[in-house]
């Protein structure tokens, strides 16, 4: 026997291998090519009876050979149900990957931002050191006026230099620098003078949103208010729309929500109303948007803020607003 | 404001239950706050009133508006008929100084009069909403101003310092220094801007806000002056604000009351008066300057459709505006006119409504916004504006998440600390003495929540946040910059941290923000490492954490064209070499990438992949294995090429006390 007349009877072996193992089951691949007289038992023994030059080259031919033999069959083993297997235990206890996660503001702000986006707003930002004018003045609080009442405000130069109070301040500068059509949100963090409790934090987060063309409407107002509550809070939210006082919007809206703790029937989160007060606004007074140089008889808009404190609250479940700013939301 | 509803029923029947009542009272803008309570039998329900709707600081203002929502008239209560009071008013009682803060002073004096104990009507009332029961005399003021909402207030004529040639009464600006006692033994010390009631010699009550212990009503009382007032609400706010006096009184001064309801509070009182002291009484001297004729207000009536966006007839708009007392001028004379358009008298009590949008929420809040449809916005809207900086921190936000951060958000107030920072900014009315300062940095704020996280076994972790620093750079100048900041926790070894970790996970950030190591550039500031881009400081690198400006990111990254990951590289020839170095322990080991980046050779990448301390290298000297990645895109890399490249880079290396080491 010559080197190649051998190698070629171990590639015939190898195709007929291949052939086999679509046909045969484990057993008789094994008992036929690993078998004590199986194919390659048999190919081994005639190893001796080669030259000595050729013996070192066909013998590991013949190891690779079986190699493969092997782990095919195991592999088969492995990919077929029923055959034994080596021991893998699914059911060992681990903890879940640390993964990063964005704070519950953000996440709603991201989300109303999304849904604001899609029915064409903006989204504007703005300085929170504020001046009087663009906090108070141009939204129809003026000096003394009772309404400031509302707002203890933390001043850095009283009194013209002060934490904005609001997210509306935003809508002061943007009005002065745009003409109609008007679209945009806002959000960020608004600051009272004001010692913080469960529901009420001293500082917190307002979404705000502005709308100004013609015949913009409190119909208008409603519809997005619902849409965007619903789109944030779940279909099934709860609504109700009830009139409001605030000093720059004239009429004025406040849509509230069921409480989602007590379902409606009063707690300390809702102040035993059953309702949340979720949010404010109302058809901007015209004395703001003539402030604005906008022409108050041709044009009208809606104005509204948001509590998002109130609104990451109710969806992460969180029963106290200070949570949210103190550093003790523990992510797990 | 606290209302019995035994209280409301004396001006109209009550026809639904308390929670109904409750409902009707918030849709019509003034929200139920709080449960109903029972006081003695009697059920006490707590509304919001909002600081336009002075008049609703009353029992007859809830009244008023429970009717108007029944379509029904409310029952006034008696008052007592000018007419038939035959005593003229005496001469001299008053005399007004400050004119420009006083719009009216009714005053009536009452001779002959008998303190004694409240029925207990008024006891009752008084007590539901809060209020103790002091004699007749003074729970009457106190029930009229729960009545109307306009405060009285009575003074012993008796223990009033008189002069000759000097009125009873003056009103004027107090005089610096001058000291007041009030009623409560609290003595204020006030100045010129505070208007106050005086005799002949001292201030016997603050204007509006409250009476003095020298003139009080007490049970040897036999004569008194009874008075009724509307002053400029803006000065009783600064005196009420100014020596933190807040009253019943001062509490409804500050706001906008209509001198007309004064003459109606003080007939309704003196009525009482009459009644339950009995006593004789004068007329009513009147101070009142600038008396207005009623408000009028020009109404088109399509501005309800037009602001609201639901259709009323112009019967109905008329109906529920006259069941709020509104008065619509009859307009038969004025053939021609557009019937579209009204002419709205505006009752006394509303100072609130001024144009035409109070009226059409008037119309709209009387007929329930639930009644408003619910109409999408039909026009195209403007092109979008969305600025550059936030779409540029959401793309951070979720890098950094991908990371595995958590951000958080911090109090921005800190303490202020006037020794080492010159251009922090302090608050001048703090809340609290250890929040008077805003912060310079995220991180001052952020790394205590480190230890929180440990505390509750998160141990290895990075935190960021998104907000604002403050600085003030000259007197009287402040700015704020907009960050986003990281910290991480190194309760294991600091350094390992910094290299396994922190670092990479920066270099991360700039990476994907399509920044990189050419186009940045580094340089040590003691602590940290400041990272500029054509010299805009971009970054600050720490042991534990980063700043990244995102202000000056903004202007230097183009969002559109932020890489998503280099396709080229993955096709391109790439060869691995490594180079054995021996260093001294205190070089700064970021000089071998400069080394090897300022051949300008196809080498892409740079890394330490092993490092450690060996005595037989020598004190002092770390032996370090730098990886490089060799690539190009057009296959023309050779062995000798690269070996040429690898050679010249031993050579600089060399040069700068980077010594390949002797194997």
């Amino acid at each position: 026997m010559n080197k190649k007349s051998e190698k070629l009877a171990i590639d015939n072996h190898k195709n007929q291998f291949s052939k086999d193992l679509d046909i045969l089951d484990i057993d008789s691949l094994y008992i036929k090519y690993l078998g004590k007289k199986g194919i390659i038992n048999s190919l081994f023994s005639e190893i001796k009876n080669l030259s000595n030059e050729l013996k070192k080259d066909i013998a590991k031919d013949l190891n690779n050979f079986k190699s493969t033999v092997e782990s095919e069959i195991k592999n088969k083993k492995a990919s077929s149900g029923n055959a034994p297997k080596e021991h893998f235990d699914l059911t060992y206890p681990v903890k879940a990957t640390s993964v990063g996660n964005l704070h519950p503001i953000t996440i709603v702000t991201r989300e109303l931002y999304q849904f604001f986006h899609y029915y064409g707003f903006s989204v504007q930002g703005g300085p929170e050191i504020e001046d009087d004018f663009h906090n108070f003045e141009m939204l129809g609080v003026p000096k003394d006026h009772p309404a400031r009442e509302l707002q203890d405000t933390l001043y850095i130069m009283e009194p013209e230099v002060l934490l904005r109070t609001q997210t509306s301040s935003i809508e002061s500068r943007v009005l002065k620098n745009t003409q109609p059509p008007i679209r945009f949100v806002t959000g960020g963090k608004a600051f009272r003078n004001e010692t913080g409790s469960k529901s009420n934090g001293a500082i917190f987060h307002q979404f705000q949103g502005v709308c100004i063309d013609e015949n913009i409407t409190m119909a208008n107002l409603k519809w997005i208010f619902s849409k965007s509550l619903k789109f944030i809070l779940g279909e099934d939210t709860k609504i109700r729309f009830r009139a409001k006082y605030y000093p720059e919007v004239e009429p004025g809206l406040s849509p509230d929500i069921e409480c989602t703790f007590c379902k409606g029937d009063g707690c300390e989160i809702c102040k035993y109303r059953g309702w949340i007060e979720i949010a404010g606004g109302g058809m901007i007074h015209p004395n703001t948007l003539e402030k604005a140089n906008i022409d108050s008889d041709k044009y009208s808009g809606f104005a509204f803020g948001w509590g998002l404190d109130r609104i990451a609250m109710q969806r992460f479940k969180i029963r106290d607003i200070r949570l949210l700013i103190n550093g003790n939301l523990i992510y797990k | 404001m606290k209302i019995p509803l035994s209280f409301v029923e004396k001006y109209i029947r009550i026809e639904h239950t308390p929670k109904e009542f409750g409902d009707i009272m918030t849709g019509l803008e003034f929200m139920q706050d709080g449960p109903i309570k029972e006081v003695d039998g009697d059920k006490v329900i707590d509304l919001e009133i909002r600081q336009n709707r002075p008049d609703m600081l009353s029992v007859i203002g809830v009244a008023r508006e429970y009717a108007a929502y029944l379509g029904k008239r409310l029952k006034y209560p008696e008052q007592i008929i000018e007419s038939e009071v035959p005593w003229e008013t005496p001469k001299g009682i008053l005399s007004v100084q400050s004119k420009e803060n006083v719009k009216r002073f009714c005053s009536v004096q009452i001779k002959d009069i008998k303190i004694k104990k409240s029925p207990d009507y008024i006891i009752k009332a008084l007590s539901a909403y809060g209020m103790a029961s002091k004699n007749n005399l003074i729970d009457i003021t106190n029930y009229v101003m729960l009545e109307y909402g306009i405060p009285l207030h009575a003074f012993d004529v008796n223990k009033l310092k008189k002069a000759q040639g000097h009125s009873l009464l003056t009103i004027r600006q107090a005089k610096d220094g001058e000291i007041f006692e009030t009623w409560q033994k609290t003595k204020i010390n006030l100045d010129t801007n505070d208007l106050i009631v005086a005799d002949s010699e001292k201030p016997v009550a603050i204007a509006g806000i409250i009476g003095g212990a020298n003139s009080d009503i007490d049970q040897s009382t036999k004569e008194i002056i009874l008075e009724a007032a509307v002053y400029n609400h803006a000065s009783i706010r600064r005196t009420a604000i100014k020596h933190n006096i807040r009253t019943e009184a001062s509490l409804r001064h500050e706001k906008f009351l209509n001198p007309e309801m004064v003459e109606v509070a003080i007939k309704r009182a003196t009525y009482l008066i009459k009644e339950l002291c009995s006593g004789e009484v004068s007329k009513i001297e009147d101070y009142y300057e600038g008396k207005t004729p009623p408000k009028s207000i020009e109404f088109n009536i399509f501005e309800i459709e037009r602001l609201g966006g639901i259709h009323i007839e112009r019967s109905e708009a008329v109906n529920l505006l006259e069941n709020l007392e509104f008065k619509i001028r009859d307009q038969k004379e004025a053939i021609g006119v557009n019937k579209d358009i009204l002419t709205v008298i505006v009752p006394n009590h509303r100072t609130d409504v001024n144009i035409q949008a109070d009226l059409v929420e008037e119309v709209l809040r009387l007929k329930g916004y639930e009644h408003i449809p619910l109409i999408g916005i039909s026009s195209s809207p403007p092109d979008l504006s969305t600025t550059k900086d936030l779409i540029l921190e959401e793309k951070i936000r979720d890098i950094l998440v991908n990371l595995g951060l958590y951000e958080h958000i911090t109090n921005p107030l800190v303490k202020f600390d006037s020794e080492s920072s010159s251009n922090q900014i302090q608050l001048e009315n703090p809340l609290n003495a250890d929040l008077d300062g805003l912060r310079t940095t995220i991180r001052e704020t952020l790394v205590p929540i480190l230890s929180r996280n440990s505390k509750a076994g998160n141990n290895n972790v990075g935190l960021f946040e998104v907000g604002k620093v403050y600085f003030t750079k000259k007197k009287g100048s402040f700015t704020e910059e907009r960050r986003i900041e990281t910290v991480y926790s190194n309760d294991t070894n600091l350094e390992n941290n910094f290299r396994k970790k922190v670092k990479p996970d920066f270099m991360t950030v700039i990476t994907k923000l399509g920044l990189n190591d050419e186009s940045l550039k580094y340089s040590s500031k003691g602590e940290h490492l400041e990272y500029t881009y054509n010299k805009k400081h971009v970054s600050n690198l720490f042991q534990n954490g980063y700043e990244l400006f995102t202000e000056t990111i903004k202007d230097i990254v183009e969002i559109q064209n932020i890489p998503l990951t280099s396709i080229e590289s993955s096709l391109s020839q790439r060869i691995v070499e490594e180079l054995s170095l021996v260093v001294s322990k205190s070089k700064a080991l970021g000089e071998i990438s400069e080394i090897i980046k300022s051949t300008k050779e196809s080498i892409s990448e740079v890394e330490i992949t092993d490092l450690y301390e060996d005595v037989k290298l020598g004190a002092e000297k770390i032996s370090i294995t730098v990886k490089m990645i060799f690539e190009d895109s057009e296959n023309k890399l050779t062995k000798e090429s690269v070996s040429k490249i690898k050679e010249n880079v031993i050579k600089l290396l060399n040069k700068k006390g980077f010594k390949l080491r002797e194997s």
